[in-house]
């Protein structure tokens, strides 16, 4: 019997599965187009046709780790929970108005974001709790009842409760959740209950009560797509232990604290990759990366210095375009801990269109997997990105993609001519390009809000670029960016299925407790991890975690007394003494330095948050090497085409390579292109790439040039 | 003919400078939200960064900055500067100023911080950035900001533009004289800290600009940028309506007379001989005894703001360039053109006034991208004395925004962030009660403006009270057959036995533990006849409690039956036949 992770990353267009073989290392790997309407149904089908495939090998899993777009989508589509939303008398405007902030400076006319809770099923109930915790108002258990049942005659499948600081006295909204559960319960309805305290223990109202509305809107969603998945998982495989879902932050939790934190999987799958990218360039020694992942519907950045995910802990979700920035409300801000990445409607199948003023446009709008670019032949007449790069001669005529969709070069340029050529009064050609460079320009700027608007040199970083399509266009960003080095990776395609199977089990818990920082107060601040690590242990246990793998670190988000935004510092060990507790404030103090370029070693501090990072250490992948070759790669070109390169503003002929027959060490002159089944890398005039040990391909400008 | 830069350069390179510029601004703002000790900066973002070219003139800003206020006054302090320290400006300078009369800030406490950045010896340009402090001085609390001052020297310390830093040598007598005339030293102390961090990233961002750009181009980039906006913004007007409109709004009273003040706009536009935009306030009122006058800069920039949304988008800097092609026309010694000694504290009363009657006159010549008038501006704070510190509250309440020409105005919005309960209760001995839309607060129209808001705030110990709102007896004025939104009040104990009305403008108003303090920010107005309304979004502002039933049926001539939430069409039809009067 063989143990396989299986990882399995649903993307807008494609499903991929990758199952690796923890004993040799071998990765398996299919690609099948998405299933929109059930996304279980893509999910069922690649294990079975796996197993099928590895029959002789007895399978057995011990995980699949899961990248989803179940809960982005019905945020971005709106089909969440019916949802009521409870909260403190005289609150419960506080989910619509947000921060009263006016959503857009620059134009008169941007709306907030419709509240996930229209004001009809947002209720009040009496209660309040003080500053410090005590009882003002005792919480009106019939009227918490009233409101409850009043909710459930609606109609609302789930009701989020956020009571005025519960973060500090979690009592009213604990009693609240068990109260609203009964009335479910006597209703013979099957709802969802959320309480603030349970999902964001921290200060600040509103972004607490939106993130609770988040999580309880999504939660029904969730649990119905994980049950049914579970069950035919266990119908297939008994023995399966567990099913993990990828989080926002890149690590996985198991199916039951995922449903319970909806909220932290909108970015499942393209955390996923930014993972992978991680462990690649440790991998490879490289400290300073940019990931940058294109599939069919979207493309994303992300940077990295130290080889590890940079995290943002404040973002909204439900927009078109993602990323850490909140105070617009154009979305829903989330308290969480999510990888830091930026996302553009730029994908292979983003379609593209002249707008009423002649102008060229790509995206939003994706021709996803039904019916898919006009060259796959499945229905699609719009022209897309995809379509573009088969008329230029990118992508391969004669390709099968993934193995399943035969390419035909002429569906594309029907589509490019009838839909941007003809009415831009250009060659189908001309057209093609311009659809390129326009998705070309919206990823470029993708890549410099990471990078350059964040203080970052992009010319300082390797550029990890994976997903179906981002080899294709990686050589041409680098050229625009002055990005000195691209690594196209193995299994560029599976690249973010690759990542499930590396990520850790991985878990967040947080308290707020605003403590003065002396030593009088140690024993509280213990107290307050103590309280954490109980809740760290139990998550653990609750996720069959033995104790030999498990990993507990620590920090405090600590602030000058008078300041409102605290910076997180990790911490060694709990602070014990008070020459333990004088080393955490010496790196506050340089860490304020190091960010903020000022500091004071005599103003008092204060935690305004304790935090608790549980994880398993899993064994590491190990990567295969391939097999070593000399420079020279003409073994592996499989033939000669005509290309588009827009340097020299023609077609080149152009040699083809076959990416399974290449071996360490090739050089590859640019221009060229290489060919598998999950990706077409291009390697531009002036380029060239290496084939390093474990099959990677560098890109860097050639030394001729 | 005078030369435009930016021909000359390379568009792509342009856009990546652009960007740069921006974003050293952003990160800059960024650092003082994140490290200073003010509730204003930290919690509200009422703060921001931009960029002075070697010759005093702002070329670009960060991308979201604390209000409609922008840089585009801060030519004349740029333009001091180098006149008072000409040659001896040197590397390591850092000017502070706050005196709204000399342009720039447009209240006290807007104190700005100006960097002259060298680079081998050469001036390139000037960092800035300005926060808005919690107190800066004066006879009450928080006094810079409220409107109850009869003249400038009671709002605060003021100060012209002087070096604090002189080649990099700290000038310990001007620190000593701004921290013993404010409250809250120490807390004011670790502002600066904050703005100087905030300079010094800033100013280290240009010097890697110039490495990689070299000197001259970036200079050359610098003014290209002025260029530019100027370029963008005259294609802009050559694109849009030629026309005159004009419009009056009023704000309620001053000190000692209950005439309400006007302001008067006409704005004319015209393609020709070169495209221009004409603002003239010519017949706005004279200057206030209350603290709620404008220095002349504070308007042109209102009107810059406003014509920013109207025309372009946030791709276009505010610069000097940007100014060129307008003419403002403002009576001397006005309301909105004051001169000092008058006071200015709560100048945001008028200046969103200004802003709002350009709005409403331009509304049908700019159906896209224009509002009607919002609800005005409220703004309170608790304060007192806590053993040798002070503690100093501040915050706005957000009303109704205005209608626009094809949509509702949004419910309870304002310029600068709110202070939510929780950040408020862990800082001040004060207790957050409730934040509630006002039903029926609602300026209606065909499509109506945003719903007016109810805040409470019960006070934990003996303080002083401060205020300033407007909108309480002029309130936010409907277009083209809209209505006008609910009027504004101040309420100390509204649902006690012996409710108070609290005067609009005030300070060091003694309060009682256990007090309430109500602001009732009033409604946007509305835009087009309530009768044209769609049922169906009246039928679901009744559901939401928005807009009550009765109000449906009078104001809307829309029946609504609350027991199947359906539209009466049969009685609807009737009752709107009938053409009932509105209010």
């Amino acid at each position: 019997m063989t143990n396989f992770r299986v990882g399995v990353d649903i993307g807008g267009t494609f499903t991929d599965h990758l199952w690796y073989d923890e004993r040799t290392g071998e990765m398996s790997v299919i690609k099948i187009p998405t299933t929109p309407g059930d996304l279980s149904e893509c999910f069922i089908q690649g294990i079975q046709r796996m197993a099928k495939q590895l029959e002789a090998k007895s399978p057995h899993i011990p995980y699949v780790a899961h990248g989803t777009t179940v809960c982005s989508n019905a945020l971005l589509e709106r089909k969440g929970a019916m949802l009521g939303f409870i909260s403190t008398r005289g609150f419960r405007d506080i989910l619509e108005i947000g921060r009263q902030v006016e959503p857009d400076q620059f134009d008169f006319t941007v709306d907030r974001a419709e509240p996930l809770v229209p004001r009809y099923l947002r209720k009040e109930v009496d209660e309040r709790i003080a500053i410090d915790g005590t009882v003002i108002n005792p919480l009106s258990e019939a009227e918490c009842r009233n409101v409850a049942r009043e909710l459930i005659e609606e109609g609302v499948n789930a009701i989020g409760v956020c009571f005025l600081f519960s973060f500090i006295n979690n009592s009213h909204e604990i009693r609240a959740k068990a109260i609203i559960e009964e009335e479910f319960k006597l209703a013979g309805i099957e709802g969802f209950v959320s309480v603030s305290s349970g999902i964001a223990a921290e200060f600040r109202e509103f972004e607490r009560a939106s993130t609770v509305a988040v999580a309880a809107y999504l939660a029904p969603v969730l649990q119905g797509y994980i049950k049914k998945l579970e069950h035919d998982l266990t119908m297939m495989f008994p023995s399966t232990s567990k099913l993990y879902i990828m989080e926002s932050a890149g690590g996985l939790v198991g199916a039951g604290t995922a449903i319970n934190n909806a909220h932290t999987t909108t970015e499942s799958g393209p955390a996923a990759g930014v993972v992978a990218a991680a462990e690649l360039g440790r991998l490879l020694g490289r400290s300073n990366l940019v990931s940058f992942d294109m599939g069919g519907t979207t493309a994303k950045a992300s940077l990295m210095e130290d080889a590890s995910p940079r995290l943002a802990f404040e973002f909204e979700v439900g927009t078109e375009q993602h990323g850490a920035f909140t105070t617009r409300s154009r979305g829903y801000p989330v308290r969480t801990a999510m990888i830091d990445l930026v996302e553009c409607s730029a994908g292979g199948g983003s379609i593209s269109w002249v707008d009423s003023a002649g102008v060229l446009k790509v995206g939003p709008q994706s021709a996803g997997a039904i019916p898919g670019p006009a060259s796959y032949g499945r229905g699609g007449k719009l022209p897309t990105v995809t379509d573009a790069q088969v008329v230029l001669g990118k992508i391969s005529p004669d390709q099968a993609l993934g193995g399943e969709v035969l390419i035909d070069p002429v569906n594309a340029k029907v589509a490019i001519v009838a839909e941007i050529a003809n009415k831009l009064g250009m060659t189908a050609f001309q057209a093609a390009q311009g659809i390129v460079e326009v998705a070309n320009a919206q990823m470029e700027g993708i890549l410099r809000v990471v990078s350059v608007q964040r203080g970052f040199d992009p010319r300082d970083f390797t550029l990890v670029a994976f997903g179906g399509a981002g080899p294709l266009h990686a050589n041409d960003l680098a050229d625009a960016l002055g990005i000195q080095e691209v690594v196209i990776p193995r299994f560029p395609g599976l690249f973010s299925a690759q990542g499930l199977c590396q990520a850790q089990v991985s878990n967040e818990f947080v308290r707020t407790q605003v403590t003065r920082w002396n030593a009088g107060n140690l024993e509280g601040m213990l107290g307050a991890f103590k309280t954490l690590e109980d809740r760290a242990v139990t998550w653990l246990n609750s996720e069959g975690i033995s104790n030999d793998v498990r990993m507990i670190t620590r920090s405090m988000d600590i602030r000058y007394v008078g300041q409102n935004w605290e910076l997180t510092v990790d911490l060694d060990q709990y602070p014990e003494t008070e020459v333990e507790l004088e080393e955490a404030r010496l790196k506050f103090i340089r860490l304020h330095q190091q960010m903020y370029a000022h500091s004071s070693d005599t103003d008092p501090l204060e935690v305004v948050s304790f935090r608790i990072h549980a994880y398993a250490k899993s064994p590491k992948l190990k990567v295969r090497k391939i097999r070593k070759g000399s420079e020279d790669s003409s073994k592996s070109c499989i033939g000669v085409r005509e290309v588009y390169f827009k340097k020299v503003d023609g077609s080149l002929a152009c040699s083809i390579y076959d990416r399974v027959k290449l071996l360490g060490s090739n050089v590859i002159d640019g221009p060229a292109v290489i060919e598998q089944l999950d990706a077409t890398t291009v390697i531009n005039p002036g380029y060239v790439g290496r084939v390093d040990d474990y099959g990677n391909i560098y890109i860097t400008p050639s030394r001729k040039s | 003919m005078k030369s435009r830069h930016f021909l000359n350069v390379d568009p792509v390179a342009m856009e990546i400078v652009l960007n740069a510029f921006m974003s050293l601004c952003d990160e800059s703002q960024a650092i003082l939200v994140r490290s200073a000790y003010s509730t204003n900066i930290k919690e509200r973002k009422d703060c921001s960064a931009w960029l002075l070219d070697h010759e005093g003139q702002p070329f670009c800003g960060g991308r979201f900055s604390g209000g409609q206020y922008n840089n585009s006054g801060y030519g004349p302090v740029g333009a001091r500067i180098l006149e008072k320290f000409g040659s001896t400006i040197q590397d390591g300078d850092v000017f502070v100023m706050n005196d709204p009369y000399l342009g720039g800030p447009t209240h006290l406490p807007d104190m700005s911080f100006l960097k002259p950045v060298f680079y081998h010896g050469k001036l390139l340009c000037f960092v800035c950035n300005q926060g808005h402090w919690a107190d800066v001085g004066g006879k009450a609390p928080a006094q810079g900001v409220v409107g109850d001052a009869t003249e400038i020297y009671q709002e605060g310390l003021r100060i012209p533009p002087v070096a604090l830093y002189q080649g990099g040598k700290f000038n310990e007598d001007i620190y000593e004289i701004m921290l013993s005339n404010m409250r809250g030293p120490h807390e004011r102390a670790a502002d600066i800290r904050a703005h100087l961090a905030a300079l010094q990233i800033a100013e280290r961002r240009i010097h890697e600009l110039a490495e990689r750009f070299g000197v001259d181009d970036l200079i050359t980039y610098m003014r290209a940028l002025i260029d530019y906006s100027e370029t963008r913004l005259e294609k802009a007007i050559l694109n849009g309506p030629e026309g005159s409109w004009c419009a009056t709004d009023y704000l309620d009273d001053d000190l000692g007379s209950d005439d309400p003040i006007p302001v008067k706009v006409q704005v004319c536009i015209q393609h020709k001989p070169k495209p221009n935009i004409i603002v003239d306030f010519t017949g706005s009122g004279p200057p206030a005894r209350w603290g709620i006058n404008v220095a002349g800069h504070g308007t042109w920039q209102m009107v810059i703001g406003v014509f920013r949304n109207l025309l372009v988008d946030e791709t276009v800097p505010i610069n000097a360039g940007f100014l060129r092609p307008f003419t403002v026309v403002m009576p001397e010694n006005s309301l909105i053109n004051a001169k000092p000694p008058a006071a200015v504290g709560a100048r945001t009363e008028t200046t969103y006034l200004v802003r709002d009657s350009i709005l409403a006159a331009v509304m049908d010549a700019f159906p896209a991208k224009s509002r009607a008038p919002w609800h005005g501006v409220h703004g309170v704070g608790f304060s007192n004395k806590e053993g040798d510190r002070y503690f100093i509250h501040y915050q706005t309440v957000g009303g109704g925004g205005g209608a626009r020409t094809y949509k509702d105005g949004i419910d309870s919005v304002h310029e600068v962030l709110n202070l939510p309960v929780e950040p408020m209760e862990l800082q001040y001995p004060v207790r957050g009660l409730r934040l509630e839309y006002i039903t029926d607060s609602e300026g209606a129209g065909t499509y109506r403006g945003g719903l007016g808001v109810r805040q409470d705030w019960e006070v934990l110990q003996d303080v002083y009270l401060a205020t300033h709102s407007n909108r309480h007896k002029k309130p936010a004025p409907g277009v083209s057959d809209g209505k006008p939104g609910a009027v504004s009040k101040l309420i100390l104990n509204y649902d006690s036995d012996n409710p108070i009305v609290l005067p609009r403008e005030t300070s060091n108003y003694p309060l009682t533990k256990g007090d309430v303090v109500t602001v009732l920010a009033g409604g946007g107005g509305g835009y087009g006849d309530p009768l044209k309304r769609n049922p169906l979004s009246v039928l679901a502002d009744v559901r939401n409690g928005k807009v009550s039933i009765w109000r449906a049926a009078d104001i809307y001539g829309v029946v609504i039956d609350a027991k199947s939430w359906a539209v009466n069409e049969s009685e609807t039809e009737s009752l709107r036949a009938k053409g009932i009067a509105g209010d």
